[in-house]
């Protein structure tokens, strides 16, 4: 059931490609995809792509997929592991979620960030106290990593 | 060439006569360049069609947008390369599929000089975006190098631990959830905890058989039974050894991990025992 | 108030003071130094006195022994000074001229209590640690004199700071105080018991712990001390005694005298020990008066009775002599004549000193006083003693040790028990339908066991063992297992917090959607909620149980009974939760049971053998405590009490039971009860037109497996032979495959598309 499901996903993901990322299976396991997602453009991760590793359970949809970035990316929800730190992920997953509706709350997630529930406190604070600071950095690490 | 580029600049739909249209759909990072359909049917040999074709066909379309860009190509969420990519064009073509090729097409944001732009075709295989799985990867990939270095080939590993996932997705998922490695966010399966997590697995799937199916269900974790068993075992074991289970926890294999965590539970309450006696 | 530096050192200050103690002797004052050295000085002359005492002299010029009954009895008002006019200081003999006891008195105890003559072969054991329980009958209580003891006035606390002098003289008492003990016994009959141990070391000076053997393991005297509680059958009339005592092993007599600031009788136990006055005992009264005076001198020096006197000897002594009257005690042992000398010495070194050695143990008699009497000199109260026994000490610690580890066997079976039980529940769907009340209520009775070991441990410390593992047993059992699962009953049942039963009845969801949470909290915070509820419970309840042991009879019997009725009623919110829930029959259910889903849906929430396990579990010691005459708890027997518990107990698993035959409902009328909301339904087409796709095929897609759903449309024929049971709609109107649904309903009772709440299955 999970297979086919997940056979459904990126056959719709192949037939109607969002712009904002792309994904799909590494080799021939379905249940290990990678995913690359474009930095948005009103963020300081523009220019950017972000590569992340997403691995299916097998009772997908009843479990949320485990996603993770693989590039380095400076952000308060985000961590030095690229554990991600979002709701949809944890308690509040649904089965009606699809990864490419998943993938969309992480892009908007880099452009509107979450300081108060932080993964990583530094740089949430950061975010709260000096904006500017934040962004610069964002942008030097999207430079350095994710170009 | 010309002849191509007019007819490529047609609408998508499949007309009646072509049995099966093949397109390359490229769409673009950005909003705001729409995509562009280009029709490789009538293109042979199929062999034309590279990247380094497909980066030119582009540049024509979208001068102002790409000039002095870079351009990379992803699919399926990684960045293709040229040999990947014919290798693709070729079973799509063969096939009969009748959907479009899509590809992602992303517009670097630097400038780059007339001289890179012309050499941009050797940073495909050998660019450093290529190597962003192993260099810039925030995970060290030692995880499976120390199975490599018994005898496992790539392959190997790969296999055993797609079977592995698929047998026992889930008491990988529980033990994660539960132990504490995904505490801090949705994903960690960086190849260090996932490595530990294996081997925890493995040692205890030799241990026990194959077992535990049926819980696969088991959504209320607090009320499985193993993990209740685990819980008395290591609180009755701590209680009553009090300082001295510290030896029973440094010996391998003989406590798994929550009951290595119940252990010391039963320690603590062993120490308050005494506190309150003292008193 | 912010910690620094001059905070902290006010707080050591006050630690410092706190928790010293103004030197080894309690002294604080010049006045208290006074009084003290008073003291002291007032023991040594006595002291000196008795040294010079022989079995032919009399008391001169010790505190409370300066008069005798006969010359209270035609004079009642005279003051206690030394010499007394008249009175004979060289002589001594045993009737009212000499004593403090009255000739009637005497009588009374040279026949009836001490009467076993001194040769016989009687053998006495000589260790007799061990509680003796019996009745006392009161003989009378106005009919003798009440001698006059007056209280030194060198005790009274100082009137002002300046004092520094205690004052001199004597005060006679006449108003007693209204509080505290009564200086009458005024019931006719009651219960007594009695606390007997043994003074084999002393420690030689104040605050130390080192303790030093006086008695050269003597096999004739022994030197004891009683506490003695006598009080009448309701418990409103209490009385306890304190005292001294010595033991004549070779005629199994005790004698024992309170003492207090009036009242300094250590130095009288001597004389008193033998009341014969026959001549041809001559020789033995003098034997036995100088042996127990040695006994006495050696304790008084080995002891180093004067310097270790503190203000806290003096504070006790002076409140004795003011709320307390003076008791004599006289007591025969009855004598253990199966054993021999050889045979009651190896029973008594193996009960010591446990070795092993072939004594058996299970066969020895208790402790029996076969006959007592306790008289009052300065009350002039006379009370009686029948039928008082007890076993020996360590023979009652290996009882309570066999019922303490039964009591853990029968932990551990809970336990287990219990965990079956959770491991049968084990999705959200079915942990709702437990009663979350019907766990509590286990909950707080096993949690209050462990606290009430946990303090029984530092009391009892020659149990601390078993106590410790039945403490740990109970504790791990209560808040560690049960509260995880009362955890998990709790998030599953968190949707109803704010809904009322009939709606639970009729398990409709679409009214009052606005005022229900739809953010459910996560595990944590509700287990924090959880263990705060439980230790504040706990707490209350432990404390009620504790301090109910000193509330009068009547209300104590009251409060027992009632709770022990309530909380053996935790089947009750279990009862009332399946009637609620609307649990099928079991034929309904075999019925039913087609696929493997429905199946685990249907199945009964409590494992039926957790449901007798757990009842014969809890059962059993208040039935034991109830029936056995003999229990460790001294608890009277109440057969008709365990019958009526146990019926009760019956009546609840037959009701489980009946629920489980017939539906959980089958004793509500008809019309109380809705129908539950079903979520097999046809589906209207304009619904259809709205949800599903414009295709000509009558579908919905599920959001589940994103696969189609031929669905029952009621004005299109076609779809009339979809089987309505292979969708479910949710009551947001939203539908999906039924396996599909209820696989995510075993995860969360929430609908995938808009996090509605979901009336469980």
């Amino acid at each position: 059931m999970s297979s086919k499901r997940i056979s459904k996903e990126l056959n719709d993901l192949r037939k109607d490609p969002i712009t904002s990322f792309s994904a799909g299976p590494v080799g021939d396991d379905l249940f290990h995809w990678q995913a690359s997602i474009m930095g948005p453009p009103d963020s300081p991760y523009a220019g950017g792509v972000f590569f992340l590793s997403i691995h299916f359970p097998t009772d997908y949809p009843f479990k949320p997929p485990k996603i993770s970035f693989t590039t380095k990316i400076y952000h308060p929800n985000i961590n030095a592991n690229g554990n991600i730190c979002l709701d949809i992920l944890k308690d509040q997953w649904s089965p009606a979620l699809t990864l490419s509706k998943v993938l969309l709350s992480i892009c908007s997630l880099l452009t509107d960030a979450n300081p108060d529930d932080p993964l990583v406190p530094e740089i949430a604070h950061i975010y709260k106290t000096d904006r500017s600071k934040y962004e610069t950095t964002a942008r030097e690490w999207t430079k350095k990593f994710a170009v | 060439m010309m002849m191509d580029k007019d007819s490529s600049t047609q609408p998508l739909l499949p007309t009646h006569d072509e049995v099966c249209a093949k397109i390359i759909k490229v769409v673009f990072t950005d909003d705001r360049i729409s995509p562009i359909s280009l029709n490789i049917t009538k293109i042979s040999p199929v062999s034309k069609v590279t990247i380094i074709w497909l980066r030119k066909m582009i540049r024509e379309l979208k001068p102002s947008e790409t000039k002095d860009h870079a351009l990379r190509f992803l699919k399926s969420g990684t960045i293709i390369s040229a040999s990947a990519f014919n290798e693709q064009i070729i079973s799509y073509i063969n096939s009969t599929n009748a959907d479009a090729f899509f590809i992602h097409c992303m517009i670097g944001v630097d400038e780059l000089s007339s001289e890179e732009v012309l050499h941009e075709e050797q940073n495909d295989d050998s660019g450093r975006l290529n190597n962003v799985n192993n260099g810039t990867e925030t995970m060290g990939a030692i995880g499976f190098d120390r199975l490599r270095s018994i005898g496992f080939s790539d392959e190997e590993i790969e296999l055993l631990r797609s079977q592995f996932r698929s047998t026992y997705g889930d008491v990988l998922q529980n033990n994660d959830v539960d132990e504490g490695n995904d505490v801090d966010g949705s994903g960690g399966e960086s190849d260090r905890t996932s490595r530990r997590n294996i081997r925890e697995l493995e040692e205890q799937w030799m241990e026990n058989g194959a077992g535990d199916n049926d819980e696969r269900f088991n959504s209320v974790p607090i009320a499985n039974f193993k993990h209740n068993k685990d819980l008395l075992v290591g609180l009755c074991v701590g209680f009553c050894f009090g300082i001295f289970a510290i030896i029973l926890w440094k010996i391998d294999g003989l406590f798994n991990k929550r009951q290595r965590y119940c252990l010391v539970a039963g320690m603590i309450i062993n120490i308050m025992f005494c506190l309150v006696r003292g008193f | 108030m912010e910690i620094d530096g001059n905070t902290l050192i006010f707080i050591i200050i006050i630690l410092f003071l706190f928790f010293s103690s103004p030197g080894g002797d309690g002294v604080s004052s010049q006045y208290e130094y006074n009084q003290l050295q008073t003291l002291k000085s007032i023991y040594q002359n006595e002291f000196d006195t008795f040294k010079n005492l022989t079995s032919t002299t009399n008391f001169r010029n010790i505190t409370g022994l300066k008069l005798s009954y006969e010359d209270v009895q035609g004079n009642p008002d005279l003051n206690a000074t030394y010499p007394l006019k008249g009175k004979v200081y060289d002589h001594w003999f045993t009737n009212q001229t000499f004593q403090l006891l009255p000739d009637e008195v005497m009588n009374m105890i040279n026949t009836d209590i001490w009467n076993l003559p001194y040769n016989s072969k009687n053998l006495f054991p000589p260790n007799i640690t061990s509680t003796v329980m019996g009745s006392i009958k009161l003989h009378s209580n106005n009919k003798y004199e009440k001698i006059n003891m007056p209280v030194p006035r060198f005790y009274e606390p100082p009137k002002d700071f300046s004092d520094n002098t205690p004052p001199w003289g004597e005060t006679y008492v006449t108003e007693w105080p209204s509080y505290g003990e009564l200086h009458n016994v005024t019931f006719d009959s009651g219960e007594l018991n009695i606390q007997i141990s043994h003074i084999d070391k002393v420690t030689r000076q104040i605050n130390s712990n080192k303790k030093y053997k006086f008695n050269k393991e003597d096999e004739n005297w022994k030197l004891l001390s009683l506490k003695i509680d006598f009080f009448d059958k309701a418990e409103n009339e209490k009385h306890s005694i304190n005292s001294l005592a010595i033991y004549d092993i070779r005629r199994g007599r005790i004698l024992s005298m309170t003492q207090s600031a009036k009242f300094h009788s250590i130095f009288a136990l001597p004389h008193y020990l033998n009341f014969e006055n026959n001549d041809e005992n001559n020789n033995d009264t003098e034997l036995i008066f100088n042996e127990s005076k040695q006994l006495l001198i050696d304790y008084w020096n080995a002891s180093n009775y004067i310097d270790t006197l503190t203000m806290g000897n003096l504070e006790g002594a002076y409140d004795n002599a003011y709320f307390k009257c003076e008791f004599m005690t006289f007591l025969q042992l009855e004598p253990w004549n199966q054993y021999t000398k050889e045979q009651l010495k190896l029973v008594n070194e193996e009960l010591n000193w446990p070795l092993g050695r072939p004594a058996n143990l299970s066969v020895v008699p208790p402790v029996k006083i076969t006959k007592g009497l306790l008289y009052s000199p300065d009350c002039g109260v006379l009370l009686n003693m029948e039928n008082v026994k007890g076993p020996r000490y360590e023979l009652k610690l290996r009882t309570i040790r066999t019922h303490l580890l039964a009591g853990v066997v029968l932990i551990a079976t809970e336990i287990y028990l219990l965990l079956r039980q959770m491991q049968h529940t084990n999705t959200p769907s079915s942990v709702n339908k437990i009663s979350f009340y019907c766990f509590s209520m286990m909950n707080l009775v096993d949690g209050s066991l462990a606290t009430l070991y946990f303090i029984a441990s530092s009391v009892i410390p020659e149990l601390y063992l078993p106590l410790v593992i039945s403490a740990f047993a109970s504790f791990i059992l209560a808040s560690i297992f049960e509260t995880r699962y009362l955890i998990s009953i709790y998030a599953s049942q968190i949707n109803e917090q704010y809904v009322g039963v009939l709606t639970l009845l009729r398990g409709s969801t679409a009214e009052n959607d606005e005022e229900r949470p739809v953010v459910i909290p996560d595990e944590a915070s509700i287990s924090s909620s959880l263990y705060g509820r439980f230790f504040f419970m706990l707490i209350i309840f432990t404390f009620l149980i504790l301090s109910s042991t000193s509330w009068p009879r009547q209300i104590r019997m009251i409060f027992e009974y009632s709770a022990i009725f309530i909380l053996n009623s935790y089947w009750i919110p279990q009862i009332f939760r399946n009637a609620v829930k609307g649990i099928p029959s079991r034929r309904r259910r075999r019925r039913d049971s087609n696929t493997v889903m429905t199946r685990r849906q249907n199945k009964t929430p409590l494992l039926w053998k957790f449901i007798i396990g757990t009842t014969i579990i809890r059962a059993l010691p208040v039935i034991y405590v109830f029936t056995y005459s003999s229990n460790v708890f001294r608890h009277h027997k109440d057969v008709r009490f365990a019958v009526l518990l146990s019926l009760w107990l019956l009546f609840q698993i037959t009701m489980l039971y009946t629920q489980d035959i017939l539906g959980s409902r089958w004793f509500l009328p008809r019309h109380a009860i809705p129908e539950g909301y079903s979520y097999f339904k046809a589906i209207s087409s304009q619904h259809l037109m709205e949800h599903g796709q414009t295709s000509e095929v009558n579908t919905v897609d599920c959001s589940i497996c994103m696969s189609e759903i031929p669905v029952y449309v009621e004005e299109l024929p076609e779809t009339h032979k979809v089987d309505q049971h292979s969708y479910m709609v949710t009551p947001c109107n939203h539908i999906f495959h039924t396996s599909c649904l209820e696989n995510w309903m075993s995860y969360k009772l929430q609908c995938p598309v808009c996090r509605a709440p979901l009336p469980p299955l």
